[in-house]
């Protein structure tokens, strides 16, 4: 029956995110193996480690036992949000994570949303007027602000807001400050910047999808019916033109993720992004696996996420 | 009814101006179904387009008119050409595979016009969809379904139902037989046919298929390259056709997917890029003699409202 497809539907897309995080854990512990050096030292980033002090590490990490308890030891700990401790704050990675991302999901969560919403309105518009001068202006404002580097961009806020005064560049809060209006004053300026960024690939893909279905058979027939141009975009033609969005929404989080990197280590905003770019700084090898697991993670379970959506809307996959 | 006068429509395309309509004249009765028949390219989806004032924006009525109980549609202001569409006269496309809306529920896609024109709304506007969708042979299991759970046959239905639900006194049918199997095509015909008699629906009934049109026209008007070759009552046509395409149509069988003409005519269709001078089926056809080539569409035949646009009909 009808329900029951959806739930196949459903299952199918939950069993490939399952698969998908075995991959991506399966993938990290390859990844740690196949490095040159002993992972000891490459944990440890020193080649000096007397044999004793190596044999104890090995033990506490497991190295000493068959490839494949290693293997299920890892996973575990993965699942379990176990990345160790990291080389650089001497704590471990989980705890230095969670808050981390905390921070990013307040900054990102409204960039996507907002840029998300932008970018369909503006698509809207350009496709509705297409080929006119409107149409140009506000395909070539989406494309230009789409191709500005990210830290670049940045760059320019943080010169204006100095020379205007009063405007937070850098940091989540001031010291002492945890004012959810003091809060919002830092974001401006980071959340300004990830709008700016990418609400343009989502005006060129709601123009051009749009543009697609305005040409489909069924907007003529809505036109015959005597509908008025809000009836054809509002009741027929967006909620089509919503469907390809979805999947590519979904495609382009992972792209938020690289941009959210930018844009944090541009205003010192201290999320994940912040966090790994300073583990770079301070080749802190557990805390990269980590955070970029959990980055992975979370691209991944948007995606199902997305696919739950796309299911609800299209009666095509409802009912299969 | 419907009185169409030295009509010019043309497409603007990448590879040059399309002439798609050239002077066209076309007289259709109260109550009474037209057959509009020509082969791919004759321009009979442009003149149902042009009659609804849908055409796609690269096209442009260049001179001619398109009177409806005496109103020139062309002289309508956009919102007043509006609320004719769907209630005073109704279209259904070519290509019902496609023309409903693959998101909506068949029963409220039916039901819209009605919202639309405010001639009801909410649940008595849906019940009074479903008593159509009842009426065109649909089924309450289809009803909240989607377009893509229903046979090519079963959207045919649906795409009826939602043009005729308004009772409008015009129904423009632009192939709707084209793409489907035998059984169902005699359906369909027999459906319209029945609607249009119970309704006192004018019809103009758009096909490739003459032998399908017969079947339910009162006249025929045979066109080609954008022109009208002949037009007359079905059994006139049938009987004694004037026009050399005519009798080449008559002899032709669509296969079976009805979208072409096997056992066909000879020859290419002309380009409505590049029409020839004098008689645009002179290059097709036997009987062609050498004035033909600067023959200018003065009325060859003519018997009350029988005519024929060839200059050599005793020929047939
Ligand atoms: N949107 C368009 N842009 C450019 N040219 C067009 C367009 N629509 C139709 N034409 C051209 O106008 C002419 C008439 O086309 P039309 O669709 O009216 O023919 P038709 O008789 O309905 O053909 P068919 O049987 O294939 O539906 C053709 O030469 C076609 O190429
Ligand atoms: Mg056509």
């Amino acid at each position: 029956m009808a329900a029951a497809s959806y739930s196949t539907y459903l299952a199918r897309r939950v069993i490939l995110t399952v698969v998908s995080v075995f991959i991506i854990i399966s993938f990290n512990f390859l990844l740690f193996r196949v490095l040159p050096g002993n992972p000891i030292t490459l944990l440890y980033r020193s080649p000096r480690l007397t044999f004793n002090q190596e044999k104890a590490l090995s033990i506490e990490f497991g190295l000493n036992r068959p490839e494949w308890v290693q293997y299920i030891l890892y996973v575990k700990n993965a699942l379990e949000g176990n990345f160790g401790i990291s080389y650089y704050y001497k704590v471990s990675v989980t705890s230095k994570i969670i808050p981390a991302l905390e921070n990013s999901l307040i900054l990102l969560i409204p960039a996507t949303i907002i840029s998300i919403l932008l970018g369909i309105y503006t698509g809207v518009f350009s496709a509705w007027r297409e080929n006119t001068k409107a149409d140009v202006a506000v395909l070539q404002t989406a494309m230009a602000f789409y191709a500005m580097p990210t830290f670049w961009l940045g760059g320019i806020f943080i010169l204006i807001a100095i020379y205007i005064g009063g405007i937070p560049v850098a940091g989540e809060y001031s010291v002492g400050s945890t004012s959810i209006i003091n809060l919002m004053e830092h974001m401006a300026l980071p959340l300004l910047t990830l709008v700016l960024v990418y609400y343009g690939q989502f005006t060129i893909m709601m123009r051009n999808s749009l543009r697609d279905v305005l040409s489909e058979d069924y907007i003529l027939t809505a036109y015959a019916k005597g509908a008025d141009s809000k009836r054809i975009l509002y009741s027929h033609a967006v909620p089509n033109a919503m469907l390809p969005m979805i999947s590519l929404i979904a495609i382009n989080l992972g792209l938020m993720v690289t941009g959210a990197i930018l844009v944090e280590t541009v205003f010192s905003w201290p999320g994940i992004g912040y966090l790994i770019y300073q583990s770079i700084g301070h080749l802190d090898y557990p805390m990269l696996q980590g955070a970029f697991i959990i980055v992975t993670f979370s691209v991944v379970l948007a995606n199902l996420l997305a696919d739950i959506i796309y299911g609800l809307v299209d009666p095509r996959i409802r009912y299969r | 009814m419907i009185s169409v006068n030295k009509l010019n429509v043309s497409y603007k395309t990448d590879s040059g101006v399309a002439r798609a309509i050239t002077d066209l004249d076309m007289d259709v009765h109260e109550g009474e179904t037209m057959g509009l028949v020509g082969e791919s390219g004759s321009g009979k989806s442009t003149l149902g387009l042009a009659m609804m004032r849908i055409l796609p924006k690269n096209a442009q009525i260049l001179s001619g008119s398109i009177q409806v109980d005496g109103t020139d549609l062309m002289s309508l202001s956009t919102g007043k050409m509006r609320r004719l569409r769907g209630e005073t006269i109704s279209m259904v496309f070519q290509g019902a595979m496609n023309s409903l809306n693959p998101l909506m529920t068949i029963e409220r896609q039916v039901s819209e016009p009605l919202i639309i024109h405010n001639m009801a709304q909410g649940e008595d506007a849906l019940e009074r969809g479903r008593e159509v969708l009842r009426k065109v042979g649909l089924k309450s299991a289809v009803w909240k379904q989607y377009p893509h759970q229903l046979s090519g046959g079963m959207k045919q239905r649906a795409v009826i139902a939602m043009a005729i639900i308004t009772n409008p006194k015009i129904l423009i049918a632009d192939e709707p037989t084209t793409g489907l199997d035998v059984v169902t095509q005699m359906a369909i015909v027999k459906l319209l046919k029945d609607t249009q008699r119970e309704r006192n629906i004018t019809m103009i009934f758009i096909s490739h298929d003459l032998p399908i049109v017969t079947k339910i026209a009162d006249r025929i008007s045979i066109m080609y390259g954008g022109r009208l070759m002949e037009s007359g009552t079905t059994s006139e046509i049938v009987r004694s056709p004037r026009h050399p395409y005519t009798t080449k149509l008559l002899a032709s069988v669509p296969d079976v997917r009805g979208d072409h003409l096997i056992s066909g005519i000879p020859g290419e269709p002309v380009s409505a890029l590049r029409l020839p001078a004098g008689c645009l089926f002179r290059e097709r056809c036997e009987n062609a003699l050498k004035e033909c080539s600067s023959y200018n569409y003065e009325i060859g035949y003519q018997e009350k409202d029988h005519v024929a646009f060839c200059i050599n009909t005793g020929a047939v």
